[in-house]
């Protein structure tokens, strides 16, 4: 749909911590085990008792808690363990945004409006990010 | 109406009105964030109702359509 179409346009958000509230352990830790385990099938994830996942992969050990992700490496390999985390913040950041849009897509749903859900890339700005978009008749 | 809600990464959204005259594409905008509040969404509006025609109005573009 053209830009152009648009009569008005208002930002929003919420806060990290919303976000961080959408992210239970069990989800945590089902995307760890399908991330972890796509390149080590002995790559170990559980949802611990007192609260948190905690994963091994090679030897890396995985720590999440409340939305942070920590990797320690048995072998002093910082660098390997840096990267491991950044990239499975990402994967944790990505869950958080996906749970997100079906939060406000239930939402607007219950209102009784049409909702169609796609995946659009966008620029905003500078930069090109991957968008939820829901297209809906209230 | 129709509208458009674009979810970005973070948290973010922008919401699109598409249609109708500009006090109801101004009510709308209420409504659709009070909806979201009141189903436990607290999004918060971090810019005015702008007219889109307004200059300067930032906002995001669709880059390529990929449908699911």
């Amino acid at each position: 749909m053209p830009c152009n179409l648009a009569v008005t346009i208002t930002k929003a958000a919420v806060t990290e911590e919303h976000l961080r509230k959408l992210l239970t352990d069990q989800l945590v830790a089902d995307v760890l085990t399908r991330a972890l385990q796509a390149n080590d099938k002995q790559a170990r994830v559980t949802v611990r008792g007192y609260g948190g996942v905690q994963a091994t992969v090679g030897f890396f050990t995985v720590q999440y808690a409340r939305g942070q992700i920590n990797v320690t490496s048995a072998r002093a390999d910082r660098a390997g363990a840096d990267a491991l985390a950044e990239e499975l913040r990402q994967l944790v950041a990505g869950l958080a945004d996906a749970l997100f849009a079906k939060q406000v897509e239930a939402a607007l749903r219950t209102t009784g409006a049409t909702v169609i859900a796609q995946q659009h890339m966008v620029t905003n700005g500078a930069a090109k990010q991957v968008a939820t978009v829901l297209n809906f008749d209230l | 109406m129709q509208g458009r809600v674009f979810i970005l990464p973070g948290g973010k959204i922008q919401l699109f009105v598409d249609e109708g005259t500009e006090d109801e594409a101004r009510a709308l905008t209420r409504k659709v964030f009070a909806k979201l509040r009141a189903a436990g969404i607290p999004v918060q509006q971090t810019s005015d109702i702008e007219l889109h025609r307004t200059p300067g109005v930032e906002h995001v573009h669709i880059h390529a359509e990929h449908q699911h």
